[in-house]
């Protein structure tokens, strides 16, 4: 698989997931990757903090604002995909479950799907 | 030879009238006949208290002891790691929950001589009691640490550290390094989230500490609940003043699950007020777990130099280091 197709195909979704949430997220993160096969059966399940995907704003009283923390790095990616390549049967998708808080603290519960049959064609 | 049938006999109790009373855990539940602890794993069989779980281990794995966490006691070796199931604790926020509220489920008997001789087989340094609570399966532990001890492994405990003083000194006898998760800094969370009294907690932990068992202490930080910066100060000043700054504090993010799951995860901005807090307190070892970009490298307080080099589990270390560190590098 093309390395840059994954990245592209992971992070426009999340990208859109936090425009979608606007300038109120503190957090998002990537809490469990799913690897299912193509009848949306589980083979693996991977710890999605243990590849650093997290993307976090800070804010404060003083309107200071910018994103502090941004692990959707080339290395992090490159590292999730060598092992979802190196799983016995390849997925035919992957399910990244998001977890996340607004600046009012609420939480944020989001799942993006990502189909890798499609990134391989 | 141990009794590994599915009831094993219990230590812990004294008969009370028609019931009997386990004491193992300050809540000294009083049990008839059939009825079962709050623990949800030892109950009365014939007039007697018996364990449901011993020797019926529902998670077995070699584990870097990085996970347990114990950061500062044979940093870079491989623990085998097991744990049963039940708890004595109803944690709204378990993480474990999958464990913690299930019983009778094990089918797979493994005695205390198969745990050890598994043990060696994996090459491991230590064998932990985790994923559960471990004073919940006591007699399971005792008799493995009792074994390990008599092989040269030393054996350590991930607990919620929630236990009579009688009982303590029998199960923790022997225990080389415990890490205590302190769920929150008040007995009125304590009470309403996990169903125990905060000073018993604490006493297991400054006892340890007494005791001369390394002791490592978790405080799991959930958004809106104990994540006040005044209880974090309180907590951080206890640990100081009961324990030393030496003592290893793990900030732990909290994910949402079993009760809690409507509960955000916890943000960066917390657990680095956290561990701020915690430094001007004085403790000189915080890290922060379960999270990423953290730098949770151990540093020598008085050179800066760095003692520790932690990349998720790989760990790169200085023994030859010239300063006193916290570091227990082998255990004799």
């Amino acid at each position: 698989m093309k390395f840059s197709k994954f990245k592209e195909a992971v992070l426009s979704p999340f990208d859109k997931l936090q425009s979608e949430s606007g300038e109120e997220f503190l957090e998002l993160m990537v809490e469990t990757i799913v690897l299912e096969d193509d009848n949306a059966k589980e083979l693996a399940v991977l710890n999605g903090w243990e590849y650093s995907l997290s993307r976090s704003r800070h804010w404060d009283k003083e309107q200071e604002n910018y994103i502090m923390y941004d692990g959707f790095s080339d290395n992090h990616l490159e590292e999730l995909l060598e092992d979802i390549e190196e799983t016995e049967i390849i997925p035919a998708r992957i399910v990244l479950n998001i977890e996340g808080m607004n600046d009012l603290e609420e939480a944020i519960h989001k799942k993006i799907i990502v189909e890798l049959s499609k990134i391989n064609d | 030879m141990p009794n590994t049938t599915k009831h094993h006999p219990a230590k812990f109790w004294d008969p009370e009238g028609d019931s009997i009373q386990c004491w193992l855990c300050p809540h000294r539940c009083t049990l008839s006949e059939g009825q079962r602890g709050l623990c949800l794993v030892r109950t009365v069989i014939d007039g007697k208290l018996v364990s449901t779980v011993y020797a019926l281990p529902s998670a077995l794995r070699v584990d870097p002891i990085e996970k347990k966490p114990l950061y500062h006691f044979l940093p870079g070796s491989q623990s085998f790691s097991l744990g049963t199931q039940g708890c004595n604790l109803k944690c709204e926020f378990c993480q474990n929950w999958h464990l913690s509220t299930q019983y009778g489920h094990a089918t797979v008997q493994v005695s205390p001589e198969e745990i050890v001789s598994e043990a060696l087989k994996a090459e491991c340094d230590s064998i932990a009691f985790t994923y559960n609570e471990p004073i919940i399966f006591a007699e399971y532990a005792m008799d493995i640490r009792d074994l390990a001890s008599k092989a040269g492994i030393p054996c350590i405990m991930v607990t919620n550290g929630y236990i009579t003083p009688k009982a303590r000194k029998d199960v923790f006898k022997g225990i080389k390094a415990v890490n205590i998760d302190l769920k929150a800094f008040s007995n009125e969370l304590y009470m309403k989230y996990t169903g125990a009294q905060l000073d018993p907690v604490l006493n297991t932990i400054k006892w340890c500490i007494e005791e001369g068992i390394h002791t490592e202490i978790t405080t799991l930080i959930i958004p809106g609940v104990n994540d006040d910066p005044e209880m974090i100060q309180k907590e951080c000043q206890w640990i100081s003043k009961h324990c030393g700054n030496d003592v290893a504090l793990h900030i732990s993010a909290f994910h949402p699950d079993y009760k809690m799951k409507d509960y955000p995860r916890t943000s960066r901005s917390i657990l680095i007020r956290c561990n701020e807090i915690a430094k001007k307190c004085g403790l000189k070892y915080t890290y922060v777990g379960n999270y990423p970009g953290f730098d949770n490298n151990t540093y020598c307080p008085q050179c800066g130099e760095i003692i520790l080099k932690r990349d998720l589990y790989h760990i790169e270390g200085n023994a030859s280091h010239m300063h006193k560190s916290p570091i227990i590098w082998s255990v004799s």
